[in-house]
């Protein structure tokens, strides 16, 4: 044997397999511990799931609110004259809607639907924005009617609303949306009119001319979870060069400045790695970014400052309780298989990849649909003695696409372990579709810790009452 | 959206506004016209093409309410003459069409006035002179032609002379009416006969049309009213002289001939300068000469007070020193519609960034290149030959024995524009070191430039010239390779510029453009606009890069909107004259196809995409602080600009401020230039991730006023997207808000309302 120093080589084992392969040799590379959920507010999981059954949708009334609270102190510390409206495709149940709107938050609507949905519950027209590209004739028509302020989203939409004020009485109170390059990308150029080129400038100086319209508000939405708060600063200095431009060649000075949203919530994109504490800059940020170009203007060219966010505000505030109901593919860390049939390799050979434990959860990505852009997070409900591993959450839709998370560490879990999703807040119940199964229940623990049955399970009726069959099928 | 839907959207006080614009802007369109077909034409006789000063001069002759009116007749139809002939004055000073028949008709009323014939007969005299003045003012133009010659107010001089020939006794009684003129005993009374001197060219020879006069000229150019009282002064010297020696001078009346003179000549037609003060010497003491020759050829007859002999002394100096060209003592005044202060600013300023006309030429090889002789060389670049280069390689490549950085056989391109006049081929080439002093120029091209002179380029190799006479080429055009023939012990390019065809006519000086020198201490690439590098140098030609000459030739016409910001202290010139954030340049297209980049009252600023550089070339009414910034900031950008490179240029941006403007007066006398060099740095040439280009520029100015540091930004399409200057105590940022796209031309903004 020689004992000439040799150079390190590569070696072809290490080579076969992915990096994480090698972590895998390390058996504490994750840590020994995973956290788990026990309660949401006080009240056990395990309760909720008994109660109520499962899958289960839950809202923490008091996280909204804290969030509410948190957000309005954040803004109207800085700049007092803020007001927020809800944002209300993010999260329509009417029991969220009413604890935002009793925090004093406007309704935001983007459709006819939500425009009822907010009447029906009693918001007045003066407290709704009407948004969105698509608003049909008669929901803008009764929209003006009732005083509530339309951000226009384009030349045809503007046509038309010429056309519907051209015999009022009073002006209607519009806005003008806008897009703009805050540096974000891609530039959410679907909405609004471009700042950049003058449309923008140009779609106000016609309702400017315009003596049946009154332009109320300059609209821009930058983007969603947008993690640089400079990018609110320059939207906001864009918004105010602006509206500086409308007052200075048409003698207009709008009354306000609407930033839209996009404010990220604790949850993660894939592919992000880190705590999100550290990842995301808390909300005060945004604010100074905000409220530094506007604290910059003379006292009486303030304008009133709006915000429409959605998913910071809720999507903490809900979860997801499901129920493994089955168990597949390789238990236990690979380095620690004591089967000498080797099937943990077998596996890994044939998919080229890590082996990994995987779970069917009794709820799939219909519920879910966020989970294509987002890390939810997965807890169990009882503490697991047991290093967590590289594993899969499946969905229990039948198809092959519904996977939950592709890979997640989590400690060896059993059949009919309590699993619960979040954060699954924002956007999941509006976007939620009937598929193969009925949707779930949803419960809101209130403030004093009482559950309250906020939406029923779907039943057979629910689905099928608005269907018809056709008499010559009704035969058997 | 135009202005039909616009009127359509505001309803009936929409169209009630509308009406009312429209017909407020004819109004003021037709005041304009008749306000400056007044006061341009009279100002002209004054050299003052001036709307507003043109008016003073109005004042004045309104003195005499008789004058006016015929003035008013004369111009009408001078005017009216102007149109059948289809011929416009409007760039004529010293006299055109209108001007000559105004003069005529206010002559006819001095003349008439003491007669006692009807008015009738007056009017219709008054229009016969005015006619007649107008069409040989026509006439004379006509034939000065193609000369640098004006046509000053011979018109009126001549029908002048005619009428007084017909009736002396009209004059003797018309001079019977105006006062007596003793001759001056104190200061006062010098300063009073001056003045009425001044009015005494539109026959109201009173202190106060004089003094009217005076603020006109005073309040146009300084520098006129300076050379107009020394050409004055002069003449009165001569004409008291001329009394000391005995010989009867009535010179008063005539006096105002001495002040023309010495202003046309002093500062009109010539650039004031300190040898155009000697100019407006000799123009009044000609002047006064020719005033008393005539007052004796022609027996004390009124013509000998008419502007003739201004006029003939300004022909005789202008024709005797405009025979030198170029080389005269004093420049011509290519811009006599400029005041001559900023005339004489705007040709020193084009002479210092591209020289005095000399021809401009591109370096005629690609790479390196080491100047081995320059202008004015040890060896034999030396007196009438002293205006030429000498290229070789730099010495590392010269002893690299790769082919291709070696400096024989390296190909030839033309420098310029221009035709083949004369070619050698045919000469061998010699062992290193040996000479052929049978054939001085080796194988040679001259090349007779478009834009004047012959180049030579010579030593080129043995049957290697591949053009042929006649042949018209571009800048750029390959047309051999590098030899060693003729005079030259080594390869090397010999590039000269003349005066004639012949190979080795003597040298006139010319300027390398678009071109880098290569510092090989500091590595930095400096950029030339246009200048001549000395022995030693190292050089390159500027080659375009391809990304900043598609974001500086895509500048697009349309509106811009920018944000101001502003810090701290901001000194005056640069402060907005409000507190408004916006301002909104919009960006046309003019004849020549040049940039205007205009922000309305506060003037325009004009760039040209010329072959090697975007340059600001003019600025126009200039106030707004961003213009200037922008002007001040890039002056030129080298389509050859890298990231790294610097270059310097001077911006067409006169000095500003009130202290400025008076200074402005004796600049031209003191001999010293007022540019502001601004050194700029390309920091990010336009790149990756729409990466706009960025440059930084230094200003040299010793004045506080001045920003220290400007940084500016060009992005695609839009041109400027960024502005930022740093004063001492103060920043201002411009920061391109939207960009909209519009029409190319100015006339199609203001149709669409």
């Amino acid at each position: 044997m020689t004992r000439d120093y040799l150079t390190p080589t590569i070696s072809n084992e290490l080579g076969r397999q992915t990096p994480e392969a090698a972590t895998d040799r390390n058996y504490y590379a994750r840590g020994m511990q995973t956290k788990a959920l026990f309660d949401i507010d006080g009240i056990p999981v395990s309760r909720l799931i008994e109660d109520f059954g499962s899958p289960l949708f839950v809202f923490s009334e008091h996280t909204i609110r804290e969030k509410a609270r948190r957000l309005r102190e954040a803004f109207k510390s800085r700049y007092p004259d803020t007001r927020f409206a809800w944002s209300y495709k993010t999260n329509y149940l009417n029991a969220i809607c009413q604890i935002l709107h009793q925090e004093g938050w406007m309704a935001e609507v983007v459709s006819d639907f939500e425009y009822h949905k907010a009447r029906k519950l009693g918001i007045e027209g003066e407290e709704i924005i009407y948004n969105g590209p698509g608003k049909t004739r008669e929901s803008l028509e009764l929209a003006i009617n009732e005083g509530a302020l339309i951000q226009i989203d384009n030349w045809d939409e503007l046509g038309l609303i010429e056309e519907l004020t051209a015999d009022a009485l009073h002006p209607a109170n519009v806005g003008v949306r806008v897009w703009l390059d805050a540096g974000i990308r891609p530039i959410w150029s679907k909405f609004g009119f471009s700042l950049e080129n003058g449309e923008a400038g140009r779609a106000a100086a016609r309702i400017v001319s315009n003596p049946k319209l009154r332009l109320h508000t300059l609209h821009t939405h930058i983007g969603t979870y947008i993690l640089s708060p400079d990018a609110y600063r320059i939207a906001t200095q864009k918004l105010v060069a602006l509206r500086e431009q409308i007052y200075v060649e048409h003698d207009h000075l709008i009354d306000c400045l609407n930033l839209g949203g996009g404010f990220p919530s604790h949850s993660l994109l894939h592919g992000m790695i880190g705590p999100a504490e550290q990842l995301i800059a808390p909300i005060e940020t945004y604010a100074d970014a905000i409220t530094d170009v506007l604290n910059t203007l003379p006292e009486k060219k303030k304008p009133q400052l709006r915000f429409e966010t959605g998913r910071y505000l809720v999507d903490e505030a809900g979860y997801l309780l499901t129920n493994v109901v089955a168990v597949k593919g390789n238990r236990y860390p690979a380095s620690m298989s004591t089967d000498l049939s080797a099937r943990d390799y077998k596996e890994q050979i044939i998919l080229n990849e890590d082996a990994k434990a995987s779970y069917v959860l009794n709820a799939g990505v219909n519920l879910l649909y966020t989970s294509a852009w987002y890390q939810i997070n997965a807890f169990p409900s009882r503490s697991i003695n047991a290093a967590p591993v590289p594993s899969r959450l499946y969905g229990s839709l039948c198809m092959a696409i519904d996977v939950i998370r592709y890979y997640i560490d989590l400690p060896p879990l059993k059949l009919d372990d309590i699993i619960a999703l979040h954060p699954v807040g924002a956007y999941n119940i509006s976007q939620a579709m009937q598929f193969i199964t009925y949707r779930p229940a949803i419960v809101l623990i209130s403030e004093e810790g009482k559950t309250e049955l906020i939406r029923k399970r779907e039943e057979l009726d629910d689905i099928d009452r608005p269907e018809h069959i056709p008499s010559h099928l009704s035969k058997k | 959206m135009d202005i039909n839907t616009k009127i359509e959207d505001k309803g009936l006080i929409g169209k009630l506004r509308a009406a009312l614009i429209r017909v407020f802007y004819t109004v003021r369109r037709t005041f304009i016209f008749i306000g400056s077909t007044l006061s341009l034409s009279l100002g002209s006789i004054f050299f003052i093409p001036h709307l507003w000063i043109g008016a003073i001069l109005w004042i004045a002759l309104l003195q005499n309410p008789r004058y006016a009116a015929f003035a008013i007749l004369g111009l009408a139809i001078g005017a009216g003459l102007g149109k059948i002939l289809r011929i416009s004055d409007t760039s004529r000073l010293g006299g055109g069409l209108k001007a000559n028949a105004l003069l005529a008709s206010i002559m006819t009323a001095w003349l008439t006035d003491a007669l006692g014939i009807s008015l009738v007969s007056q009017l219709v005299m008054a229009s016969a002179s005015a006619a007649a003045a107008s069409m040989l003012a026509a006439a004379i133009m006509r034939a000065l032609t193609g000369t640098s010659l004006p046509s000053l107010v011979w018109g009126y001089c001549i029908v002048a002379a005619m009428l007084f020939s017909i009736c002396p006794t009209c004059t003797v009684l018309a001079t019977s009416t105006m006062q007596i003129q003793p001759i001056p005993s104190n200061t006062v009374e010098w300063i009073m006969a001056f003045s009425r001197s001044l009015g005494s060219f539109i026959y109201s020879p009173s202190y106060e049309a004089g003094l009217l006069v005076g603020l006109a000229i005073l309040l146009w150019s300084r520098t006129m009213f300076i050379t107009g009282t020394i050409g004055w002064i002069s003449g009165v010297c001569v004409a008291l002289a001329f009394g000391k020696l005995n010989i009867i001078y009535y010179w008063f009346p005539t006096s105002y001939n001495y002040f023309i003179a010495g202003m046309a000549l002093g500062s009109v037609f010539f650039l004031p300068g300190r040898a155009s003060l000697l100019l407006a010497v000799v123009g009044g003491c000609g002047a006064s000469f020719l005033g008393l020759v005539l007052q004796h050829m022609w027996h004390g007859s009124s013509s000998a007070y008419l502007p003739i002999s201004a006029a003939v002394t300004i022909w005789v100096v202008m024709g005797a020193i405009t025979l030198a060209g170029n080389r005269a003592v004093v420049w011509l005044n290519h811009t006599p519609l400029l005041c001559p202060e900023e005339a004489w600013w705007r040709a020193t300023y084009w002479s210092e960034r591209f020289g005095l006309e000399e021809p401009l030429l591109a370096v005629p090889l690609a790479g390196e290149l080491h100047i081995s002789q320059g202008f004015n060389g040890a060896l034999s670049h030396v007196g009438n030959w002293c205006h030429a280069l000498d290229f070789q390689r730099p010495l590392p490549a010269s002893n690299n024995p790769d082919p291709g950085l070696q400096i024989w056989a390296a190909p030839v391109y033309s420098p310029a524009a221009g035709i083949i006049e004369r070619i050698k081929n045919d000469v061998p080439d010699n062992q290193l070191g040996v000479c052929n002093y049978a054939e001085n120029w080796g194988n040679y091209i001259i090349i007779r430039l478009d834009q004047g002179g012959w180049a030579l380029l010579a030593h080129l190799q043995q049957g290697s010239i591949v053009t042929a006479i006649d042949t018209h080429i571009e800048a750029g055009t390959y047309l051999g390779k590098v030899g060693n023939s003729g005079r030259s012990p080594i390869p090397h390019l010999h590039l000269q510029t003349q005066n004639s065809p012949e190979p080795g006519a003597p040298t006139i000086p010319f300027r390398l453009v678009n071109f880098q020198s290569i510092s090989r201490i500091g590595g930095s690439l400096l950029h030339r606009n246009a200048a001549v590098p000395v022995e030693g140098d190292i050089v390159m030609a500027g080659i375009s890069n391809q990304a900043v000459h598609n974001v500086l030739t895509s500048i697009a016409p349309g509106t811009a909107v920018w944000v101001v910001e502003s810090q701290g202290h901001i000194p005056r010139n640069f402060r907005k004259s409000r507190s408004r954030k916006i301002l909104r340049i919009n960006i046309t297209f003019d004849e020549k196809g040049r940039h205007i980049f205009s922000s309305g009252t506060g003037g325009s600023l004009v760039s040209s995409l010329a072959p090697d550089a975007w340059r600001v070339v003019e600025a126009r009414r200039l106030n707004s602080p961003f213009l200037k910034l922008l002007g001040l900031a890039v002056p030129s950008i080298p389509y050859a600009a890298t990231t790294g490179m610097i270059w310097d240029d001077i911006a067409p941006i006169m000095p500003l401020g009130l202290t400025s403007w008076l200074s402005m007066s004796i600049l031209p006398y003191r001999g010293r230039k007022s540019f502001t060099s601004s050194y700029c740095e390309c920091a990010h040439e336009p790149g990756l991730g729409n990466q706009a280009m960025q440059i930084v520029t230094i200003l040299e100015s010793r004045q506080a006023s001045m920003p220290l540091k400007i940084t500016c930004e060009f992005d695609i399409l839009r041109g400027p997207i960024k502005l930022k200057a740093d004063f001492k105590n103060g920043m201002l940022v411009y920061s391109l808000l939207s960009f909209e796209p519009g029409l190319p031309f100015e006339s199609n903004i203001s149709q669409e309302g």
